[in-house]
């Protein structure tokens, strides 16, 4: 396929995907139901209107960023493997949030508890990792392995909460696993669509800069760049933005690994910008045809969201490395 | 700008100690030499002996415990951004780059620092970069991935990526060290197509002594952190300060 032809493929079919998304569920809505709001319409209507749409926002907006965050770690850490969970960020905020739960009956989804306790355990990582990476000036390996290290640590914490918490609490602890998505109404989830859009934007705005940094250390110098500096803004950036998705969905795996990799086979993106804009895309497809399956395989029974990323992808991304 | 255009020396090293730590410079013997512009320069000396350190030193301004280090007459981190990426250009030793990437949006990288961050970058096919891509035989090879390159075409393009840069002055560590000799005779010629077609300044880093012998005009040989030797080509091999350098 020429390359204008699998843009306009690509394009074409996101938009029948994205069409079609709000439609799938549970119920079955009818189409009228978009525009019409009385009569046998109704609650077809509040269905879609209050919890479908808010609930595809939500969704689509942290399958996007996820893919981007991973797409920008890949570039920066020169590195397949990396992902947006590999500075230990999430973790971090993982166990912070489990910890609240548990111990100090802050209950997860409540504004509060997701804006204290929450963002200060990202934030403590955070600032471990931007002092580790000022101190030792150089060695990407080394921060990679550090983080590698955070989260083997607050892994490890976690399932010990856990499992004093099954103990005592019960059930519930599997979402703290593989991520899930809470119901928001319409405007906390374009809150968080618009955050999340003002990082995406700078990141978008870094990506220049990220290209340079592709080239090596000692020519980045050279443009007058300075490598230090950018990757210590593209750490705060993302690690902001990724404890902010944590504390609203967990830890949802496999996005950000793969979908810049599928991205990169398929797409061949000559820029750091158009991996993060086709990323975005497809990331955002991704996680809205996930979130559907995870709600419709069994109803009423909900799959925790992660799990069928991988189910879904992992085949995908195999079948793509063999075709190649 | 101007200051810069009609400086007369590449390169200045005035009581220059080189380390990694404050505390532990690599010789106690400050390092001091001026380089002409218009030569090619041969920088040589035994491993370890500060070779690569010097030309990171020139291009970060880091590791320098004491003195200056100048590039026509200013000092790296008195550099304004603008100016810095038409200063000098680099070919590191052991290049990073995106396999990924096709070799003509990988020479687009190059206009990075000279384009606006929201403006498109300018293509490379276009007719005023015809000079350089004819001269390194690279527009072949443009819709290339960098991963299929062999090495000597790789080569190839990372030197057009430091040319289009528009530098006044080179850097190359040992470039031709993973080269077979046809590919290194092919690079070594385009480097002299630099200086003589270009007017750059070059500063080459190599243990291929008979090379250096036959291309360079200028030869700066360190030893254990300290000037070796500075002078012409010549002298340097009319002299037994070889052997004396490898000892």
């Amino acid at each position: 396929m020429t390359f204008k032809k699998k843009y306009v493929v690509f394009i074409i079919s996101a938009a029948l995907i994205l069409w079609a998304l709000p439609f799938i569920g549970s119920e079955n809505l009818s189409f009228q139901a978009v525009w019409k709001s009385s009569g046998q319409y109704a609650l077809d209507h509040r269905i879609l209107w209050s919890l479908r749409i808010p609930r595809l926002i939500l969704v689509l907006t942290v399958g996007a960023s996820l893919a981007v965050l991973g797409a920008s770690y890949q570039v920066v850490f020169n590195n397949v493997l990396a992902e947006p969970y590999i500075l230990g960020v999430s973790s971090g905020v993982t166990l912070g949030l489990v910890v609240a739960e548990t111990f100090f009956d802050l209950r997860s989804g409540t504004p509060q508890n997701i804006a204290v306790g929450l963002l200060f355990a990202g934030l403590v990582v955070m600032l471990f990792l931007l002092s580790y990476q000022w101190r030792s000036g150089r060695g990407l390996e080394k921060i990679v392995l550090f983080g590698m290290g955070l989260n083997f640590v607050f892994s490890s914490l976690l399932f010990l909460v856990l499992s004093y918490r099954s103990q005592s609490l019960g059930a519930g602890s599997i979402r703290w696993l593989f991520g899930h998505i809470p119901w928001l109404n319409t405007s906390q989830s374009l809150i968080f669509l618009l955050i999340n859009l003002t990082f995406l934007s700078g990141l978008w705005a870094m990506g220049r800069l990220i290209d340079g940094l592709t080239l090596g250390d000692s020519v980045a110098y050279t443009f007058g760049f300075s490598p230090a500096k950018i990757r210590g803004l593209l750490f705060l950036l993302t690690s902001l933005q990724l404890t902010l998705i944590t504390s609203i969905t967990g830890a949802i795996g496999f996005i950000g690994l793969v979908v810049p990799h599928c991205v990169r086979l398929l797409f061949h993106p000559g820029s750091t910008r158009l991996l993060f804009i086709i990323s975005a895309l497809v990331g955002a497809l991704f996680l809205g045809v996930s979130d559907s399956l995870s709600r419709t395989l069994l109803p009423p029974l909900e799959f925790p969201i992660g799990v069928i990323t991988t189910l879904l992808g992992g085949p995908l991304f195999l079948a793509l490395l063999w075709k190649k | 700008m101007e200051k810069i255009t009609n400086h007369p020396f590449f390169i200045e090293a005035l009581n220059v100690q080189l380390g990694f730590q404050p505390r532990s410079p690599l010789s106690d013997k400050p390092i001091s030499f001026q380089l002409k512009r218009g030569l090619i320069t041969g920088l040589i000396g035994p491993n370890g002996a500060g070779k690569s350190t010097l030309i990171n030193a020139l291009v970060t301004g880091q590791s320098i415990i004491r003195g200056k280090l100048l590039c026509y007459g200013i000092e790296k981190n008195r550099v304004s951004k603008k100016d810095s990426s038409n200063l000098i250009s680099i070919l590191p030793q052991e290049p990073t780059f995106p396999r990924e990437l096709r070799v003509k949006h990988f020479l687009e990288l190059a206009f990075l620092p000279s384009t606006g961050l929201l403006k498109p970058l300018p293509s490379v096919e276009s007719e005023q970069f015809e000079l350089e891509l004819n001269t390194l035989s690279l527009k072949p090879l443009l819709n290339k991935y960098l991963k299929q390159l062999s090495s000597g075409e790789r080569q190839r393009v990372f030197l057009a990526r430091a040319l289009l840069q528009k530098p006044r002055g080179l850097l190359l560590d040992e470039p031709t060290n993973h080269l077979d000799p046809k590919a290194t005779s092919d690079f070594w010629q385009i480097i002299q197509i630099c200086k003589n077609q270009f007017a750059i300044d070059i500063l080459v880093s190599s243990h291929d002594i008979s090379l250096l012998k036959k291309e360079c005009d200028w030869i700066l040989a360190i030893k254990d952190g300290a000037l070796f030797f500075d002078g012409t080509t010549d002298d340097f091999f009319r002299s037994d300060i070889t052997e004396k350098l490898y000892a």
